[in-house]
């Protein structure tokens, strides 16, 4: 980037800046016109020289004379008026308003165009600091802090975008504006002129001296509050490690400390502030005084008319204001060049110089072979990575990378993948040298899929189809309306770029299919490679489907539901799962569960939440609920209290199994001794006695085996999931949708619905012969593409966070596979896995690669089988190329 | 089945004569009781041991698996404690154990099962009992192989 701003500047807004500064150009006539009026106004209207003694006076005509060589005729466009001085007051007043009124025009489509001229530098700014974001070395990049550079992008350079309308036109618009005041004080009296002078040129000198302190310590500032941004940014990111080594104090000191000194640059900044207002202020002041006293002394001695004087003085209001306006703008560029420069110098990589794009190279880089020349790889601090590796490997190949960690494999893979780039040595691909690659082409050439996925918040999909988003989506002419044309326009003026990020991206080529609605299959195989199809039908059946988007889905998952309950009845499983049943209690759900009777609608509202609310608690304690909870709560507290009383506190058994936290028993030991003492049951809970209905809600007969339910307080709890229902059902948006056999419940998820019950405790083996039954099911109604296109709508969170480690190196694989490299480098991504299903992995990528080539590190210990070559690295050197071509010869 | 049933059928267990009553319950509370029908499986050979059985009733068959034979080893009658061999030592499965007839059972995880040994000396001598008691039976065995 342009390392001066100004040049920066003008580069790339010259014409609008030169068109704004003709009309400031154009303003200033009008604008000396309306410093002139008042004089005419208090001396021929007021004080009535014009009239001298006439009663009227012709005024107003408007004419111009044509010069000589057009022959000079004068032409009249008015008349004129004949006028007395009231109506010749009223006429020049007016003739000031409009003034007034075309100055004010004029500032305003001048500041608008300044405005627009600055938003678009600023847009054209972020957007050039964001492209040489994406040139930096892999090398450099790993150094940048995220939250600093997301600061620098989005704040630091917003007030440099603000000064930027005004970097050429204010410094002009107010110094004319200045010197048309001075010119027009000046034309009245050479002395006042000379005493603003004066006082202009004080104002000028010992003002910047002041701020050069101020400039220093805006610098500071800036680079505080950038370290404050990256610092935080650390911070979130290693939350874990903080709680987990308990070093909060110690990152609140530091936090503290770094706000501390942000709070001592602020003070002394906004201390001298105050002090050049205050100067500022005083001079402004101090101006009029002497006017007064000079002026007025010119005005007796007859030096100076008293129209003059008032002329003066207005004129004179407009002087410091400008003046002292330069002097902020002086101060702005000052303070924004330094901004302009640290950010630069923060995003000056060093890119890679590449070759344009050549769509021929991808094919001959593809045929290989590839070329590994003395291939060296240090740290610059003298530790060697890799040294003098040499390999010459023909393509199509299946090479394995075999070695310990740290042997100089993991360094070799990067170089190849061009992860690294700072290296002694030569790599080359076909005829081309791998470093200067268009990086466009290296991506349709080669994937790289390492140790550490890198994820973008969005669905599972979007993250494996993330790799084929390479295709410019046409800019469609025929749907451009005006609104459109001006968002490309401004874009393309901007130096951005005009294409929707909404628009269909997607290559389908790259993933050998033709056309969108293909996409899934596509993902799904290359899944099948990575082993996560299990995890993904896992995921859509977790999910809830959306009614308005999923069309006849429910319908055919209800189907489902009835196959899978007549199955179950037809091979005596009913006691798998027991189904739910409106008019009976479900003795393998907990009580709540049993109370609420479906799904929650609402993801921020807790079931234990919801039956807390007054409303619902008066429909339970009238439905005699109260007494029940409490028993049963009662009969859990005591049996928790006799059995984990011999437990120390924080007892792994407590953690898992108990219903009462360690630190509440002796709490609820004096809950139970008073809800024993009742003479009767409460018909409702108050107080402590709230916490033994809390206790109840969990209960599960078959499960916890208290022996606490019994016919008549079932009956009493279907009773009131009735009651209950009747309630919501009332409200505007009900929060439970209650579950009907016949009917979808959409706000559960598809597994609840189709197993449409809970699985029954005690039956051994339950759970996998549902699970089979399910997919059994799921299989035979052509459920599956749903389930898994649901699945796939799986959101990963930022960073794939929601994921497991192997889930994410997983999805980073597919993300690779499924645009079919022509090379596909296998670094560090099978790492987290266990070696057996590694091997597995390593296998299908081999099966799905035939006739491309892969490159695949294999952990020390485990052999590689069927490779073509294999290359064997130890304390970072090759220490055997071992190539098994011949042999497949042969054996041909 | 309530806990105080199971804690009935425990006392009556030979291995765990003595123990606690509020021990056996926690047992009860902390494991899963199940039930199995005829010939349904409580693992395989080489699965891993993630949980112990304690047979409450009916009883169960020891088979070897080899290759693609199955060969029946032994019986455990109710008031055993099966599998708790490979938690202890972390092997898989050492062979597979098929339920002979309708039989009820306590799982133990393994988590819990530790936690338990660990916490109550009781159970952890109930449990080496057992263990002692067939490594005398085997030793027995073995003599009377190598007289015989």
């Amino acid at each position: 980037m342009e390392p001066n701003l100004f040049k920066y500047i003008w580069q790339h807004s010259k014409r609008d800046q030169i068109l704004i500064l003709f009309v400031v150009l154009a303003s200033l006539p009008f604008y000396f016109m309306s410093l002139d009026l008042p004089k005419a106004i208090v001396n021929n209207a007021i004080q009535g020289k014009a009239f001298q003694n006439q009663t009227t006076i012709k005024a107003f005509e408007a004419s111009f004379s044509l010069p000589s060589f057009l022959g000079g005729a004068k032409i009249t466009l008015f008349e004129g008026l004949e006028v007395e001085r009231i109506g010749y007051l009223m006429g020049l007043s007016v003739g000031l308003f409009i003034l007034v009124m075309i100055n004010g025009a004029f500032k305003y489509q001048i500041n608008i165009a300044k405005g627009l001229i600055g938003e678009r530098m600023l847009r054209r700014m972020r957007f050039d600091l964001f492209r040489q974001l994406l040139m930096f070395r892999p090398e450099e990049a790993r150094l940048i802090k995220p939250s600093e550079a997301a600061s620098i992008i989005k704040d630091e350079v917003e007030p440099i975008g603000g000064f930027i309308g005004d970097a050429f036109i204010q410094p002009v618009f107010l110094s004319t504006q200045a010197l048309t005041a001075l010119a027009f004080i000046m034309v009245q009296n050479i002395w006042l002129g000379l005493l603003t002078i004066a006082t202009v040129a004080i104002q000028a000198a010992i003002i910047p001296i002041l701020r050069k302190k101020q400039l220093i310590l805006g610098k500071e500032r800036q680079i505080a509050s950038r370290k404050l941004a990256g610092k935080i940014g650390e911070l979130v990111d290693g939350m874990g490690a903080v709680r987990g080594h308990g070093t909060q104090p110690y990152e609140s000191a530091e936090i503290s400390g770094r706000l501390g000194n942000l709070f001592r640059i602020r003070f002394e900044l906004f201390k001298r502030k105050f002090a050049v207002k205050y100067l500022n202020n005083l001079l402004a002041q101090l101006t009029p005084f002497l006017y007064y006293t000079i002026g007025g002394y010119f005005a007796l001695t007859g030096s100076l008319d008293i129209g003059q004087l008032v002329a003066v003085i207005a004129a004179y209001k407009d002087i410091p204001p400008p003046v002292k306006e330069l002097i902020d703008w002086d101060q702005q560029r000052n303070d924004v060049n330094i901004k302009y420069e640290q950010v630069v110098e923060q995003f000056s990589p060093v890119p890679l110089a590449f070759e344009a794009q050549r769509p021929e190279i991808v094919a001959a880089a593809a045929a290989g072979p590839i070329v590994v020349d003395k291939l060296t790889i240090s740290d610059g601090r003298g530790n060697l990575h890799l040294d003098n590796a040499n390999a010459n490997i023909a393509l199509p190949a299946h090479v394995a990378l075999v070695g310990a960690p740290e042997s100089g494999r993991e360094w070799f893979a990067q170089a190849l993948a061009r992860q690294v780039t700072r290296y002694d040595g030569e790599i080359r691909i076909g005829n081309a040298r791998l470093l200067s690659l268009h990086p466009g082409d290296l991506a349709s050439i080669m994937a790289y899929a390492g140790p550490d996925p890198s994820l973008f918040p969005g669905s599972i999909r979007d993250n494996i189809a993330y790799g084929l988003r390479r295709r410019l989506p046409q800019l469609d002419a025929a749907a451009m309306d005006k609104a459109e044309g001006i968002r490309r326009r401004e874009a393309l003026r901007t130096g951005n770029v005009a294409e929707r990020p909404d628009d269909d991206w997607y290559d389908y080529g790259l993933a050998g299919i033709d056309k969108g609605e293909a996409l899934d299959i596509a993902i799904a195989e290359a899944l099948k490679v990575v082993g996560l199809i299990d995890d993904i039908y896992r995921f859509g059946m977790g999910a809830r489907i959306d009614p308005n988007r999923d069309g006849d889905l429910a319908e055919r998952l209800v189907e489902a539901r009835r196959r899978i309950r007549s199955h179950l009845i037809e091979n005596d499983m009913t006691r798998m799962i027991e189904p739910f049943d409106p008019a009976a209690y479900n003795t393998n759900g907990t009580i709540g569960e049993n109370l609420l009777f479906g799904a929650m609608t609402k993801d921020n509202v807790t079931p234990i939440a919801l039956l807390a609310e007054p409303a619902v608690r008066d429909i339970l304690r009238a439905e005699g609920l109260a007494a029940l909870l409490g028993e049963v709560g009662a009969g859990i507290a005591e049996t928790m209290l006799e059995i984990f009383a011999g437990l120390p506190p924080g007892h792994a058994l407590f953690e898992r199994f108990s219903f009462i936290n360690a630190s509440e028993l002796p709490e609820f030991q004096d809950i139970l001794t008073r809800w024993r003492q009742l003479p009767s049951p409460p018909t409702q809970l108050d107080g402590n006695f709230q916490r033994l209905g809390a206790l109840a809600m969990h209960y599960i007969e078959p499960r916890h085996r208290l022996g606490l339910l019994n016919d008549a307080r079932r009956a009493t709890i279907i009773a009131a999931r009735d009651k209950l229902h009747a309630h919501w059902s009332q409200l505007p948006s009900p929060p439970v949708e209650r579950y009907h056999p016949d009917k979808y419940c959409v706000a559960a998820p598809i597994r609840d619905n189709l197993l449409f019950g809970r699985v029954g405790y005690g039956v051994a083996g339950a759970v996998d012969e549902i699970n089979t039954l399910l997919r059994g099911t799921v299989s035979d109604l052509a459920l599956e593409g749903e389930i898994f296109r649901i699945g796939l709508d799986y959101q990963v969170g930022p960073a794939g966070r929601l994921l497991f480690g192997n889930q994410r190196s997983g999805i980073e694989l597919a993300r690779c596979l499924v645009r079919r490299p022509q090379i596909l480098i296998v670094d560090g991504a099978l790492s987290g896995y266990r070696a057996r299903d590694a091997a597995e992995i390593i296998d299908r990528i081999r099966l799905v690669s035939e006739g491309r080539t892969v490159f695949i590190d294999i952990p020390e210990g485990n052999e590689p089988e069927g490779f073509d070559t294999i290359i064997r690295f130890e304390d970072g050197r090759v220490a055997a190329i071992e190539t098994q071509q011949k042999e497949r010869e042969v054996a041909q | 089945m309530t806990i105080d049933s199971e804690v009935k059928s425990l006392q009556a267990l030979p291995m765990f004569r003595g123990v606690d009553g509020a021990k056996l319950k926690l047992l009860a509370f902390a494991s899963d009781r199940l039930s199995f029908m005829p010939e349904q499986k409580f693992f395989r050979q080489g699965d891993i041991s993630d949980s112990a059985y304690v047979i409450l009733s009916g009883k169960v068959s020891v088979v070897l698996e080899t290759g693609a034979t199955s060969l029946k080893v032994a019986e455990i009658p109710r008031g055993s404690i099966v599998g708790e061999m490979g938690v202890l030592s972390g092997s898989p499965r050492s062979a597979t154990i098929i339920a002979a007839e309708p039989t009820e059972a306590l799982r133990i995880g393994k988590d819990v099962f530790f936690d338990l040994l660990k916490e109550f000396p009781q159970i952890a001598i109930a449990v080496m009992r057992d263990i002692a008691v067939r490594l005398e039976k085997t030793n027995a065995r073995l003599a009377a192989l190598q007289n015989g």
